[in-house]
């Protein structure tokens, strides 16, 4: 059935069916997330050698916890897709071939966490799996150095600028199963730019992105914004979520209504984190733990997660790029 | 806050007490040539506050130290006096610098008062301010 | 909405930088760097045989030092976020620069990681450094060749 550009709709109902999150020291310290995640790393590097390594090993303990908590071992699941946003995704290559499931990688930047959450229940939808695993993972380190300067670099960085989040988080998507959130609908983004070019402002260039696919999803699926208990964007920071309401509200949505994001919450009210979490670790730990718990609580009956990526690399903002963004759109009901 | 508080004061006290330098200006002559005259060129400068003067053997050093906004043209400032010196005292061996170093080494060698030192002293400091860079 | 008006959006909603606190933050900070600096040649000409010019080389070597420690142990970052400009530009900056790449591909290895990529933020100082004390040099050459200053 094709029923729109981009839209999706799975009537055979997959189900999330668990999650695992890991995630770094500092998260542990600062972020009022942590205590939802499953593992907490005392250290940065997990006690390995490089960041890299560490990187590679969160996303696969992530993976591993998911499947333990629905009694399962890697060797029972069909797919692994996961994506991370270092170089040619070495850390998610690295976790696959650890745990061995057949594996896809997929980039979306930090919307990796609902690119993969959709072509999951999509692989559950078709009947060709009855166990997938999506997620994706950041480490701050790691990431600092491929986007931007060293770690121990002093600049000064503006309000605007995110904190890379070490974070991992992997969700099971299995067909139907009474007491599990499902998935009901989904939104792919179309690439947004805006001429925005700081790589230190990626919120303001995300908005638009996340605006656009919001829209697109309301409208294309038919719904409402009140058919929702919570709207929550991915890493769009203190100021891109101030923008993206803006937005919103030009285009007269009731931007009182609950809407979160991820990001500008991830470190709380601790200043020195500017404008709070980026990393496609930021969106899929909390998606994969608060939202998921909340949900399986009865506290959120019906969410809509919108992940956004800038999806520019170092060479192409030093050529004088602009920064292009998508946005992907996941809707997750609890029956 | 103690301890910034502290800091803060001690910061102030270092940067308050910096510019407070009162050697004035000294001679030690050793020699049977007329120091006076030398005396009365740093003194009569305006651009100098601080001045010491060793003659001794046929050697004369002279440690300046000029006011602040002149310290960007200080060499020139010794090289004036140092010409002024080789006319007054031809055939001796002169430095005029306004590096810190010959005028604290100086003003040591003149508050030691300890003669048997000064030509092995005087040679050193002569040869450091000739050195480069 | 076009790029324009987005643009125009955004520009009102991000919060402006504080000029006149980072300036005053780097005139402090900056100038504190320069005190320590002061006291280190102090120490040179005090203690050794250096004149003033000559302590300059020591004193350069001995701040660049005090940076990699710093950078090493994880503060001149955060001093940096305040300092701005103030830590940036006296030669800590530059020191921090170098000693930051290096920490960073200490993971490569000490050939293509470390040596590699030691200067690559700093390796923009040197040759721009070293570019514009050549254009310097060759417009006072040709002052003085044309007899309007002296050395």
């Amino acid at each position: 059935m094709v029923n729109g550009r981009g839209l999706l709709t799975f009537a055979s109902q997959p189900v999330v069916v668990a999650t695992g999150v890991t995630v770094g020291p500092l998260e542990e310290k600062k972020s009022p997330f942590a205590k939802y995640a499953d593992k907490q790393y005392e250290d940065e590097r997990c006690g390995l050698k490089t960041n890299e390594q560490a990187h590679a090993r969160m996303m696969e303990e992530a993976v591993k916890i998911a499947l333990s908590k629905v009694d399962k071992t890697p060797a029972d699941a069909q797919f692994l897709l996961i994506g991370d946003l270092v170089n040619e995704m070495t850390p998610s290559n690295f976790a696959a071939g650890t745990v061995g499931i057949p594996y896809m990688g997929m980039f979306s930047a930090c919307a990796t966490s609902v690119s993969t959450l959709l072509t999951a229940a999509l692989l559950t939808e078709a009947g060709m799996a009855d166990l997938v695993i999506a997620g994706s993972a950041s480490q701050h380190n790691a990431i600092e150095r491929q986007f931007r300067y060293p770690l121990q670099y002093g600049s000064q960085k503006g309000a605007t600028a995110q904190w890379t989040a070490t974070a991992a988080g992997a969700a099971a998507v299995t067909p139907y199963i009474a007491g599990a959130p499902v998935i009901t609908c989904g939104t792919v983004g179309v690439v947004t730019d805006l001429g925005m070019t700081d790589p230190l402002n990626m919120g303001a260039a995300m908005a638009p992105a996340a605006a656009d696919t919001f829209k697109r999803h309301l409208d294309g699926h038919g719904k409402t914004l009140e058919d929702y208990d919570l709207v929550m964007t991915g890493d769009l920071g203190k100021i891109g979520f101030e923008l993206f309401k803006t937005l919103l509200d030009r285009w007269e949505y009731n931007v009182s209504h609950t809407f979160r994001d991820a990001g500008a919450e991830y470190y709380g009210k601790h200043p020195e984190f500017l404008a709070g979490a980026s990393g496609s670790g930021c969106s899929a730990s909390v998606y994969f733990s608060e939202v998921y718990d909340k949900l399986l609580a009865g506290q959120y009956k019906r969410v809509l997660l919108i992940a956004t990526g800038s999806l520019m690399s170092p060479l192409s903002y030093q050529q004088g790029e602009t920064i292009p963004c998508i946005a992907h759109a996941v809707e997750i009901e609890m029956k | 806050m103690g301890i910034r508080n502290w800091l803060i004061l001690g910061i102030i006290i270092c940067l308050l007490t910096g510019c407070s330098s009162k050697v004035g200006f000294k001679t030690v002559n050793t020699t049977e040539e007329d120091g006076k005259q030398a005396e009365a060129i740093l003194e009569d400068d305006p651009r100098i506050k601080n001045a010491v003067l060793l003659i001794h053997d046929d050697r004369l050093i002279a440690g300046l130290r000029v006011n602040t906004f002149d310290r960007f043209r200080k060499r020139t400032i010794a090289k004036e006096v140092g010409d002024q010196f080789k006319e007054l005292y031809p055939g001796m061996d002169i430095t005029v610098s306004a590096d810190s170093k010959v005028f604290l080494e100086t003003n040591k060698l003149i508050e030691q008062q300890n003669k048997d030192n000064y030509t092995k002293k005087m040679k050193k400091l002569s040869k450091l301010v000739k050195e480069e860079t | 909405m076009d790029e324009k008006k987005y643009q125009q959006l955004e520009q009102q909603l991000t919060p402006k930088p504080a000029y006149l606190k980072n300036c005053l933050a780097a005139f402090i900070t900056g100038g504190f760097v320069c005190l320590i600096g002061q006291f280190v040649a102090l120490f040179y000409i005090t203690f050794f045989d250096f004149t003033e010019r000559t302590a300059s080389n020591p004193t350069v070597a001995t701040m660049i030092f005090f940076a990699m420690l710093l950078t090493g142990f994880g503060v001149y970052k955060k001093f940096a976020q305040f300092a701005g400009a103030g830590s940036a530009v006296p030669i800590t900056g530059f020191g921090n620069a170098v000693v930051s790449s290096a920490i960073e591909h200490r993971s490569e290895g000490y050939v293509l990681g470390v040596g590699g990529n030691m200067f690559k933020l700093a390796g923009s100082v040197i040759l721009y450094g070293v570019f514009s004390a050549f254009a310097v040099a060759l417009i006072k050459s040709i002052l003085v060749a044309l007899g309007v200053i002296s050395w």
